[in-house]
């Protein structure tokens, strides 16, 4: 269930240890939180505020600009404490030890609008399997307000995958679930990672799992139309296409989940998000659950090469917020 | 079928299409390949159902098809605009409609679960279609397990106006004003269906807010004449049962009918402080319509495509040279007569929106898309999207009835004691 950004208050007021996690990106939305917590001006001696700061490299300069100035927006509103992408699992695995070492709750927030995928699946498959009773997990996420024309990223051959990609690739049966996104360069290098040429008697099947209707009806068509080459040469390949709301973690594990219980055992079970970042979130809750009951399955994430172009601006409405335990708890019921 | 052919046709016959550099009409031809592409292929998975029985040979055949014989009943100057609307159809396949449908089912199952929370003990949500012409009630119905779905003698109510209409005749029956000798005109029934009751009112859509505002408001009115004195409030609560709620159902609106449709509720006057929930699936932004400092999103990105070429304008050109050869060829209906120039441009409402549900073209859309006529040379203007006219009026369930509940609120006296009775023995009844 999503709840809306009020939460954030009732959980600032609760006596307990609250660590919000977020990233400085080059897109608006990632000062929606920040924001916020400089309106409800959390206490220091029960909070901690950290900032993730990505690499610098690989991007065009006027991204590079904006992230900048971002950054210094954000240090203006709340001074938060700057961290390297390596330095956060130090971080997070110090605070949950303590969790236990002083008996205490202590709440983990983490926000992904200014994550990429990437790293979402990082932060919370590390907190996954770190985390013990004493800790809730909470994820928010701040909608952009328009999209920018402009060149999409140049993703890299190389996919980051959850569990170990090598172990799956090259089966002989594959179910590959692609959530489509506007960039065909990345639903391309998917297909061409999983497809083995090499294989003779390789057989793979396509799911299609369109986010519907996405934050505006336009961009649900973009994706689709964007796909429509691979939907009309790839015929052969194409089994289904499901609709998925991007907001609804339940729907888009459930349908996970049916696809995973209709397709063989020893077919692998991939699932490729190279759609909204969110969805991430329930596409890696599904696949634990399904890992934990000894199901063949993985996730893949593509790696951008080149950032080239700042892909939104602003942010429009309250931020959505999920509590991780909630939902994970609901995919495991539809098992 | 690939369907580059007959872009590439389409592409020779508009002259400002056949002037551009080679390298522009490659780039511009691709982006409306992929365009047509989709719709082709929703078409095809979720044909546009007004046809199948009728006619085969429209928005079901290859698009392209459809779109190259549509253009040209335009006159020439008109025809790269009516290219660019031809493409800007926003089509939600049935699928999508399910989609939408079950958003609105899962946000109607935590309002409920909500008021099993709070132990609400006895309440219902009982569902009405705006229409007996409302194609997703029984969908929906069945998603939120609605009483009459799991249970053979119990029936789902139905349309909304059935159920005004009966409710003014029986509060009309009780005041004396029209006395009827049946029993179905009896008070009890009616009164127990109101208490501890959220009353949900589904519609498949809602473009403009106009007939789902006039319905909620006959509906709001009823509530009115029923509850309006502080005895009948009181008597009902010291009872322990609740004044009903409201709940609005449109697996798709826009912003305007939204802003409509609460504007309403907010402003209800029913003598209580009237709990509601307005449940959408998806709202449409106010701008992705062709209208003034307003352009639909395909025509966005084909000025993206292609500045050089005035899409907006282009597209209402469009739109007046629709209106002009209907007028023409319909002298009858030119200005000042039954129908306004500008809503046969732009749509009922003249919002001219480019969206069209699998099951109908909704009449808030450009008339390009779904209005048939006769032309002067004698033949048919044929439209791509032919719509099936849903509901007559726009203005609720009419004025005799709401004259009906008029007459009533003079007689206010009788029908408070007769309801506050009623409330009493439905109290000794459930003990």
């Amino acid at each position: 269930m999503r709840y809306s950004e009020d939460i954030i208050d009732q959980i600032l007021k609760k006596e307990v240890r609250k660590i919000f996690v977020f990233a400085v990106s080059y897109e608006d939305r990632c000062i929606r939180l920040p924001e916020l917590l400089s309106k409800l001006n959390p206490k220091r001696t029960k909070n901690r505020l950290i900032c993730i700061e990505l690499p610098d490299r690989n991007v065009h300069p006027l991204v590079s600009v904006k992230r900048k100035e971002l950054k210094a927006k954000i240090q203006d509103l709340i001074e938060p404490e700057f961290s390297t992408i390596d330095r956060i699992k130090t971080i997070l695995d110090t605070e949950i030890c303590e969790s236990v070492t002083k008996n205490q709750e202590t709440n983990i927030i983490i926000d992904a609008s200014g994550m990429p995928r990437g790293l979402i699946l990082n932060i919370l498959d590390h907190i996954g399997k770190s985390r013990n009773q004493f800790n809730r997990v909470f994820l928010t996420y701040s909608h952009p307000k328009e999209y920018l024309p402009g060149n999409l990223e140049i993703p890299s051959p190389i996919i980051k995958s959850l569990y170990s990609f090598s172990g799956v690739q090259r089966s002989s049966k594959v179910a590959l679930a692609i959530f489509p996104g506007f960039n065909i360069s990345e639903t391309a290098v998917v297909i061409s990672r999983v497809v083995d040429p090499d294989m003779e008697e390789q057989h793979v099947r396509l799911f299609w799992f369109l986010t519907h209707p996405g934050r505006h009806y336009a961009f649900y068509e973009r994706s689709l139309s964007e796909h429509m080459v691979f939907f009309k040469f790839l015929e052969g390949f194409r089994s289904l296409e499901i609709l998925c709301r991007m907001d609804d973690f339940n729907q888009i594990g459930v349908e996970l989940i049916k696809l995973a219980k209709g397709i063989d055992d020893d077919e692998a079970f991939l699932v490729a998000n190279l759609g909204p970042r969110i969805i991430t979130v329930p596409i890696l809750l599904t696949a634990h659950a399904l890992h934990a009951k000894g199901r063949k399955v993985d996730v893949l994430i593509p790696q951008p090469l080149f950032y080239n172009s700042i892909r939104s601006r602003g942010f429009v409405g309250k931020l959505d917020v999920w509590n991780l335990e909630e939902e994970f708890s609901s995919i495991v019921n539809a098992l | 079928m690939q369907g580059n052919e007959i872009i590439t046709e389409i592409f020779q016959k508009i002259e400002k299409l056949r002037k551009l550099a080679p390298g522009e009409k490659e780039a511009l031809s691709y982006f409306m390949i992929q365009r047509q592409w989709m719709l082709e292929y929703k078409l095809s998975n979720s044909g546009y159902q007004p046809l199948s029985s009728i006619d085969h040979k429209r928005a079901n055949v290859p698009y392209s098809k459809t779109l190259l014989d549509w253009i040209q009943q335009f006159p020439q100057e008109s025809q790269l605009g009516a290219l660019a609307l031809g493409l800007s159809v926003h089509y939600i396949t049935e699928k999508e409609f399910n989609n939408f449908l079950g958003s609105c089912a899962s946000q109607i199952n935590s309002i409920n679960t909500e008021h099993i929370r709070r132990r609400e003990q006895g309440w219902k949500i009982i569902p009405y279609a705006l229409t007996d012409r409302t194609d997703i009630y029984g969908k929906l119905v069945h998603r939120i397990g609605s009483e009459g779905t799991s249970n053979a003698d119990t029936k789902i109510p139905g349309p909304l106006e059935s159920f005004i209409i009966q409710a003014a005749m029986t509060i009309n029956h009780a005041t004396g004003t029209q006395p009827l000798p049946y029993e179905r005109f009896d008070l009890k029934p009616l009164i127990h269906s109101l208490l501890n009751k959220t009353y949900l009112i589904i519609e498949d859509w809602s473009l403009s807010g106009r007939t789902m505002g006039a319905d909620i408001s006959d509906f709001l009115h009823l509530l009115k004449v029923i509850f309006s004195t502080d005895k009948i409030r009181t008597a009902a609560r010291s009872a322990r049962f609740h004044l009903p709620e409201l709940m609005v159902v449109l697996p798709f609106a826009t912003e305007d009918a939204l802003k409509r449709i609460k504007q309403i509720l907010s402003q209800s006057d029913v003598g209580y402080s009237l709990r509601y929930h307005v449940i959408t699936g998806f709202v449409f932004e106010a701008d992705d319509r062709l209208a003034k400092g307003c352009t639909p999103d395909f025509i966005k990105n084909l000025s993206l495509c292609m500045p050089r070429i005035k899409w907006g304008s282009e597209a209402h050109n469009a739109c007046e040279a629709f209106a002009r050869i209907f007028t023409a060829s319909s002298p009858e209906f030119a200005h000042g007569g039954k129908l306004d120039e500008e809503i046969l441009k732009y749509g009922y409402g003249k919002k001219g929106w480019t969206i069209v549900g699998f099951h109908n073209c909704p009449d808030n859309s450009l008339p390009l898309y779904w209005k048939p006529f006769r032309m002067t040379s004698n033949k048919d203007f044929i439209p791509i999207f032919p719509r099936i006219i849903s509901k007559v009026s726009h203005k609720g369930t009419g004025d005799e009835i709401r004259s009906m509940l008029d007459d009533t609120e003079q007689k206010q006296k009788i029908l408070e004691s007769k309801v506050i009775k009623v409330i009493k023995e439905i109290e000794r009844e459930q003990g």
